[in-house]
């Protein structure tokens, strides 16, 4: 072990280089050129056509009530420009904003929009509304010029907390009008994004209800659960290893720590390890990735430990296999067809090896469990395995192999949600068909 | 009678995988020319590279590596000739580090394709590279492209691509196509399509395709290629015969295999017992 | 110790697993730079991960080898590919270019990995035919249903499901109706086998929630390697 430590000291600057120059490295680039600075525009009315080329005269409409505001729901560097609709605008006819530091300039061309398009419904992320309202109330009415990232020179404007003078600008068939009125607004760092409010709302009920039925679980800890085969087949399994004096091979997917199926597979191996220690057969976890790797092997050993049989513990049973799928799946192969384990256990995320796995495991005649939320895997399992955790189950694997009860309230918390959504779907849906679209609103995602 | 019957029935898989090899090889050898039928999810994909005007952007987002690349790669051939062809600019970026490999010999090999000449590196196509983070990478390029990546695949800074000229965001894409064999997709939609606003396109692994269609239903996806018949559905909507096409032979003729095999097996169940039933009848008669 | 071990990563569980979930709903520069230094940390930590896992696999193989374990000389070749890859890969670089020759290391990626790995992919053909001819048979009611809905799916995709269809409706009347069995396998994608898809994505949603519940606020902590 010294000499891992060693290594992983001598790494350690690396790292900190590694963090600085990533770092440096951000910062280094600018943005693009977008906005070249114009002239002025010459009139406040439309212009008056010469008379020598004999045109007839362009109307330009323009809107009556602008304004212009900080960009809401972004991280302070945005501007927006808000005015209805003029009657009589076509799409023919372009708007443009320029935006100035100050009130005499220099003038940069910061949006051009076609009058038929970039209106305030168009970004559901910065304007939610008040979810249910929001929709099908005047749609298409309030243009929003959204103003972000105009490049000064080497500068990027507006930045944040600062003010800035916007004018709106109409153009059609080369001619072109100024809204008669300068505005001023100020950019404004937002702390809270309101378009995922419906979001943190869901989530911090849900998140409650599971916590109480935690709590609950604990003062009344004879819940019931369903029987799930492919659990209670976990401990015929090892027996049968036990009997047959051969290895059991875990794998827990394909992914990633970051995955949550993975934690969960984690989560089940912990509890297979303790009783694979008890029954004193052998547990072969080949892994695929570094970081898995290394939590497996402490889960491994402190399952042996909590069985009392830390001596039975062989650190080369938990081993690195490669990073590459198929390598890796050949690799499993090989070992199924070589040591002939009597069980094998597929927990956690899987892909397109899933088959190959499975398959090669049940010519051996081993036992299979599998458990994976990867759906599209799924078929494969379950053709080819004695036993599958749909889903769902992988997740209560673990709570229903510890029996412990704060573990299996938070199968009941789940539950409730789950009755929760399928009231929002039946509900949703017999409104949706009959023309009332909130519910559907109330639970779009927004930003 | 009963005994072949039961002889088919406990067929030993080696008999199985050695048909199945006859019914790969034997399409390749003698092509059958099969007609192949664009479906609308395929369709979807297509009429949106189609109906862009000329000059548009097109993201090409290449998650997945050398093991789904009989699937994936002549697809991915197919939809950048298409671009090709209609004079769109096309970003290409790799959120799977070996895609990066898959991605340069498509770029070379598209080179030499005739026609195909004017096309030009940093003017028409860029290549982005490989960076990792997938989700990081995805937001990164929402907030700007530059920033994520500074440099493209062979170097060369991106400030001074003309094709990179006033583009820097992910919502000046005009579609997105993913090709996918993992869940860089979800990802996709997720942090990037969704939040600005871009209409995507998925090519994705036949297993895989299942996975994409609540997507489309909920427009999240415009199309789904799935797998190798995707890829033939897109070069026959193309009105060229690739690798895809040409490989739908054999995957016909293994299609119908298995088929037969599966339909065979039932018919024959149904008449072991039909036979044993009656020799029971007759032994107690 | 003790603390270090028990309390210590619960603590930094909770901590990060609010600061992920804080920076969800706040639009700031700050919700992005704590993504950023997320990753990094995920990135040096993987870094460091990596060479234990080197280690482990160096160490694990020498050992077979050593103790002449049966098949052993699988692991003398999964060694040998692990110097020749590190060394050449060393000494000449992995830098891929678009145009010019190819490194040593980009010689061994493209025509000794690539061609593995697509052998590895490919034996999933034989796979599925015999999994198929396993599964599919019409034992229950259930089980029929799965068997005609799983035909008409393998047959629609493939272009010979439309051309049977059309050679019979030539046949009989006379004219074509195009991609019918594909149109058909599509509406079984699209409708009965997404309705039980969404079903189960909603429960598996559900279940991540909870256990994200139970990982953030330490009432699951097998994953830490601590028992109670």
């Amino acid at each position: 072990m010294r000499h891992i430590r060693r290594v992983l000291f001598g790494l350690l600057p690396i790292g900190v280089w590694f963090i600085l120059t990533s770092s440096a490295n951000s910062q280094m680039s600018t943005a693009g050129p977008r906005g070249i600075p114009i002239p002025p525009p010459e009139g406040m009315t439309p212009e008056v056509p010469s008379p020598l080329t004999k045109e007839p005269e362009v109307f330009i409409p323009l809107p009556t009530k602008v304004w212009a505001q900080d960009l809401p729901n972004d991280n302070g560097t945005g501007l927006v420009v808000i005015f209805e609709k003029a009657e009589g605008e076509t799409e023919e006819q372009f708007y443009i904003v320029l935006i100035a530091e100050s009130p005499e300039g220099p003038w940069y061309e910061a949006v051009r929009f076609p009058a038929d398009t970039s209106f305030k419904d168009d970004y559901s992320s910065y304007f939610p509304g008040f979810f249910w309202f929001r929709k099908h109330k005047e749609p298409r009415t309030w243009h929003a010029a959204v103003i972000s990232e105009v490049s000064v020179g080497e500068r990027v404007i507006p930045e944040k907390g600062k003010n800035y003078y916007l004018k709106l600008l109409a153009e059609k068939q080369g001619r072109v009008v100024e809204y008669p009125q300068l505005m001023e607004a100020r950019t404004r760092v937002n702390w809270f994004h309101t378009a995922r409010t419906n979001n943190l709302i869901f989530a911090v009920i849900f998140g409650a209800v599971i916590l109480y039925y935690i709590a609950l679980a604990r003062k009344d800890p004879n819940l019931y659960i369903r029987k799930i085969a492919g659990l209670e087949a976990v401990d015929e399994a090892i027996g049968r290893a036990t009997e047959m004096g051969k290895p059991i091979l875990y794998l827990n997917g394909m992914d990633p720590l970051s995955t949550l199926s993975t934690l969960a597979s984690l989560n089940i191996l912990g509890r297979v390890a303790r009783r694979v220690a008890n029954y004193d057969s052998e547990l072969l976890v080949p892994s695929k990735d570094p970081v898995v790797l290394s939590v497996a092997q402490e889960v491994v050993k402190q399952g042996y430990l909590d069985a009392g049989r830390p001596d039975a513990y062989k650190e080369d049973n938990v081993f690195f296999l490669t990073e590459d799928q198929f390598a890796y799946t050949a690799s499993v192969c090989g070992i199924m067809v070589r040591d002939k384990p009597a069980a094998n256990i597929f927990m956690g995320y899987y892909y397109a090896e899933s088959l190959i796995l499975a398959e090669t495991g049940a010519t051996t005649g081993a036992i299979q469990i599998a458990g994976t939320d990867s759906t599209s895997q799924l078929p494969f399992f379950v053709t080819t395995c004695d036993y599958t955790l749909i889903g769902e189950e992988l997740y209560a694997a673990s709570a229903y192999l510890a029996r412990e009860p704060r573990l299996l309230g938070s199968l009941k918390g789940q539950d409730v949600g789950k009755l929760f959504i399928m009231i929002v779907i039946l509900v949703g849906t017999i409104l949706a068909s009959v023309g009332f679209m909130f519910v559907r609103d109330l639970f779009k995602a927004l930003g | 009678m009963k005994k072949f019957l039961k002889w088919f029935l406990s067929l030993d898989r080696r008999i199985i995988y050695a048909l199945l090899a006859i019914a790969v090889i034997v399409p390749i050898l003698i092509p059958l020319n099969v007609r192949v039928y664009p479906t609308p999810e395929v369709t979807g994909v297509f009429d949106t590279i189609e109906n862009l005007p000329e000059g548009s952007n097109i993201m090409l987002s290449v998650d997945y590596d050398p093991a789904s690349m009989p699937e994936l790669y002549p697809m991915m051939k197919a939809i950048m000739q298409h671009v090709i062809n209609k004079r769109h600019k096309l970003f290409i970026l790799a959120l799977w580090p070996l895609g990066t490999g898959l991605v340069t010999q498509a770029i070379s090999e598209l080179k030499e394709v005739p026609g195909n000449e004017w096309w030009t590196e940093g003017e028409d196509y860029v290549f982005l590279g490989y960076k990792p983070g997938t989700t990081l990478v995805i937001m990164g390029v929402g907030q700007s492209i530059r920033d994520t990546f500074v440099k493209d695949y062979t170097g060369k800074p991106l400030d001074t691509m003309p094709i990179m000229q006033g583009v820097d965001k992910l919502k000046q894409m005009d579609y997105l196509v993913m090709l996918e064999a993992g869940i860089a997709g979800d990802y996709w939609i997720v942090y990037g399509t969704e939040v600005h606003d871009v209409p995507v396109g998925a090519g994705v692994t036949a297993v895989m395709a299942p996975q994409y269609y609540p997507y489309l239903q909920a427009n999240q996806v415009n199309g789904i290629i799935g797998g190798l018949k995707g890829a033939a559905e897109y070069e026959a909507l193309m009105d060229f015969k690739g690798k895809a096409s040409r490989a739908m032979d054999a995957q016909a003729t293994v299609h119908s295999l298995v088929f037969l095999a599966i339909i065979l097996a039932n018919v024959f169940t149904v008449w072991l017992r039909a036979l044993e039933r009656k020799e029971r009848a007759g032994g107690v008669g | 110790m003790q603390f270090l071990k028990k309390q210590f990563p619960i603590v930094l569980a909770f901590l990060m697993g609010m600061l992920m979930f804080v920076r969800e709903y706040v639009p700031t520069d700050f919700a992005e730079s704590v993504y950023n230094w997320y990753v990094r940390w995920d990135i040096i930590i993987a870094g460091f991960a990596g060479v234990l896992a080197i280690i482990s696999l160096v160490h694990y193989h020498t050992t077979k080898v050593r103790r002449r374990v049966p098949g052993y000389g699988y692991s003398i070749i999964t060694l040998a590919a692990f110097w020749v890859m590190l060394v050449l890969t060393l000494i000449f670089g992995l830098e891929a270019k678009v145009e010019g020759g190819l490194t040593p290391g980009q010689w061994l990626y493209n025509y000794v990995f690539l061609p593995n790995q697509a052998t590895m992919f490919a034996t999933l053909a034989f796979f599925i035919a015999s999994a198929a001819f396993r599964a599919f048979r019409a034992r229950t009611a259930e089980a029929t249903a799965l068997l005609i809905a799983g035909l008409i799916v393998m047959i629609g995709r493939v272009p010979a499901g439309d051309e049977i269809v059309n050679f019979f409706s030539r046949l009989f009347a006379g004219n074509e109706v195009g991609a019918s069995i594909s149109t058909f396998a599509d509406w079984i994608m699209n409708n009965p086998n997404m309705a039980g898809y969404r079903g189960i994505i909603l429960g598996i949603a559900l279940a991540q929630i909870a256990l994200s519940v139970r990982i953030i606020f330490g009432i699951e902590r097998t994953y830490l390697g601590g028992g109670e």
